[in-house]
């Protein structure tokens, strides 16, 4: 059995225009111990997805369809006081943009502490303060760091500390949403390297979300993409990334939008357009406007996730059954 | 991971190295400023050792009345032959009193106020802050010079008014930072880990604003001072405690400013420009080195 098991999952944000269906419709699953990567262009429902799952969503979103299954037990209709008996002790969040995320005036320790404060009922504080050492020579940080403050620490080292405030409660599933972005490319490698020993460590699964396909390609079992609120493609990483193996143009075209090492100069096509407005209510493939393929049964109906191998499946017209 | 420990180590820089203390310090108008309050600080603690006289002690005949300084009373005797020096230095511990009372007073109610107005906001902001701005535009003195003349003149009395009428501009500076500090990321990750509002308030939001508090308080205690010699000058100081301000009421009432009295006047006169220029000093520095754009500007 699959520790996540995301079905049919719809978010919408009110807004004064109408709702917004960021998230339509999308299935996810995370295994015990596998490395899941989400993927997409901004504003594609990444984030909103991945925050569903713990509903850390601010309030004028919600949950409209869709279940959220951890282990078994189903999240979406749980309390507030339910929800916070499952975060950060069975699933805990490493947030976009973790550089902000640290409290100046408050020291490293005290911060990484918290989450045991709170969540782990009668722990003192001295206790508390141990474990938080603890995990910070579990994430490379040496201990006596502890009561130095956010502003002493460099980019790669705040990211470190956010990581061993996320697994300080020992969590069994860690969404990591965009840990590596603002980072300089060697802090990025040192980064995915120590979730990858950390994951091996503690036994985490862990559902990645990043933009830049390079990181998800090197670092997930499956990956996931998403396109304006809907699962294009989703298989492992090599049938998603391999070369002649990604089967929905999105992602091909995603792939072609990065240079390749091993060939000459050229320029890089993008992608021309934008993607859809999510507030209207779209007729057939939401890709099709930016499809170079697209066939006219493309903008009248909407293409299902059709399997294409026993893990690699798409959401194309042109690919499988249909 | 190879990274060891030894790769983080910390380099202290001469900026981390300097305390608070160290800073103020540094900044010529905060030495000043520091100067000033300790040496009005150290008379009013060592004032009961020292003084020659007991400051009500009244002369024992119309000799000893309005005398100019002279070797017994060093700045003389007032209209009732009290010597000037003893009830100067009895003058400045009411003074400290008052101001650092009010402003516990006034601190705790401002900050009170600013934080859960600012954490909050909605209908409790409106609420608050409409509060807040009828203290903020009410004219303090009338409203203090009703209320002492209806609740009495004694030292805690006077302590409260003044307490109670010096908040708002503190409420009002708190409220503006809390309202930026709510909105800075580590407070929604707090949240999301199940931190209650009263946690977030206790260990993000007061740790945060504690260095516009004191830096504001300072300023507060000069306003304190100067609010309470006011009330003294009018009369409606207590009557049983000699303050500076009391003791310029009594010089005016007994025409000593007329006769040209300098001692008995000037040392009252100069004791509340000291200590309120002390504090203002102070609490301009401490706002100056808290707030990085007004560093350069000395």
């Amino acid at each position: 059995m699959n520790l996540l098991e995301v079905k049919n999952l719809s978010v919408q944000y009110g807004s004064k225009q109408g709702g917004v269906l960021a998230v339509d419709g999308v299935d996810l699953s995370v295994g015990v111990g596998e490395f899941v990567g989400l993927a997409g262009e901004s504003g594609c429902g990444k984030t909103t997805l991945a925050m569903a799952i713990p509903n850390l969503l601010p309030k004028y979103a919600s949950i409209t369809a869709g279940t959220i299954e951890f282990e078994g037990q189903e999240l979406s209709n749980k309390s507030e006081g339910e929800l916070n008996e499952v975060r950060w002790r069975d699933i805990s969040v490493i947030f976009q943009g973790a550089l902000n995320a640290l409290n100046p005036v408050a020291t490293i320790g005290n911060q990484i502490a918290e989450p045991i404060l709170i969540h782990v009922p009668g722990t003192s504080h001295d206790d508390a303060i141990t474990r938080a050492k603890e995990l910070l020579e579990a994430v490379g940080i040496s201990a006596s760091r502890s009561s130095s403050y956010s502003h002493e620490f460099s980019g790669g080292m705040r990211q470190r500390v956010m990581i061993a405030m996320a697994l300080a409660c020992r969590p069994k599933l860690v969404i990591a949403d965009e840990p590596i972005t603002a980072l300089d490319v060697m802090t990025q490698a040192q980064i995915l390297e120590l979730l990858r020993s950390l994951s091996e460590t503690f036994n985490l699964s862990m559902l990645l979300i990043s933009h830049d396909l390079s990181v998800l390609a090197e670092t997930c079992d499956r990956v996931q993409i998403m396109y304006a609120g809907k699962v294009a493609e989703v298989g492992t990483a090599e049938d998603v990334f391999g070369k002649h193996n990604s089967a929905h143009p999105y992602t091909q075209r995603l792939l072609k939008s990065y240079p390749n090492i091993n060939q000459e100069r050229k320029f890089i096509d993008g992608i021309p357009g934008y993607p859809p407005d999510l507030s209207k209510p779209h007729m057939g493939c939401r890709f099709a406007e930016r499809c170079d393929v697209a066939i006219s049964k493309c903008s009248t109906d909407e293409p299902v996730l059709t399997s294409i191998s026993a893990l690699h499946s798409c959401a194309c017209h042109l690919v499988g059954g249909s | 991971m190879t990274t060891s420990a030894n790769d983080f180590e910390l380099r202290e820089t001469p900026e981390t190295q300097l305390s608070m203390r160290g800073k103020i310090w540094q900044d010529r108008m905060g030495r000043i400023g520091l100067l000033m309050t300790l040496s009005v600080f150290a008379i009013s603690i060592i004032g009961p050792m020292i003084w020659p006289f007991d400051p009500a002690a009244v002369g024992a005949d119309a000799s000893s009345i309005l005398q100019p300084p002279n070797s017994q009373n060093w700045l003389g005797t007032d209209e009732l032959g009290r010597d000037v020096f003893s009830q100067f230095l009895q003058g400045s511990r009411v003074s400290l009193l008052v101001g650092v009372t009010a402003t516990i007073i006034a601190t705790v109610i401002g900050a009170g106020i600013g934080i859960s107005s600012g954490y909050f906001m909605g209908k409790l902001d409106t609420v608050l802050m409409a509060i807040t701005d009828f203290f903020l535009v009410v004219p303090s003195l009338p409203l203090m010079i009703a209320m002492g003349s209806i609740f009495g003149q004694n030292l805690t009395v006077i302590i409260l008014i003044i307490g109670v009428l010096s908040w708002p501009r503190n409420a009002r500076i708190i409220r503006s930072q809390t309202l930026s500090l709510r909105e800075r990321k580590f407070v929604p990750r707090a949240k999301s880990l199940g931190a209650t509002d009263l946690r977030i308030i206790r260990k993000h939001m007061i740790p945060n604003v504690l260095p516009l508090v004191v830096a504001n308080t300072i300023l507060v205690v000069a306003g304190a001072i100067l609010a309470e010699a006011t009330l003294a000058f009018i009369g409606l100081g207590d009557p049983d405690r000699i303050s500076w301000g009391s003791m310029l009421h009594f010089a005016f009432a007994s025409g000593a400013i007329g006769r040209g009295a300098w001692w008995y006047f000037m040392p009252p006169g100069l004791g509340i420009l000291v200590i309120v220029l002390a504090f203002t000093l102070l609490g301009h520095s401490f706002d100056r080195i808290n707030n990085p754009r007004l560093r350069d500007a000395a």
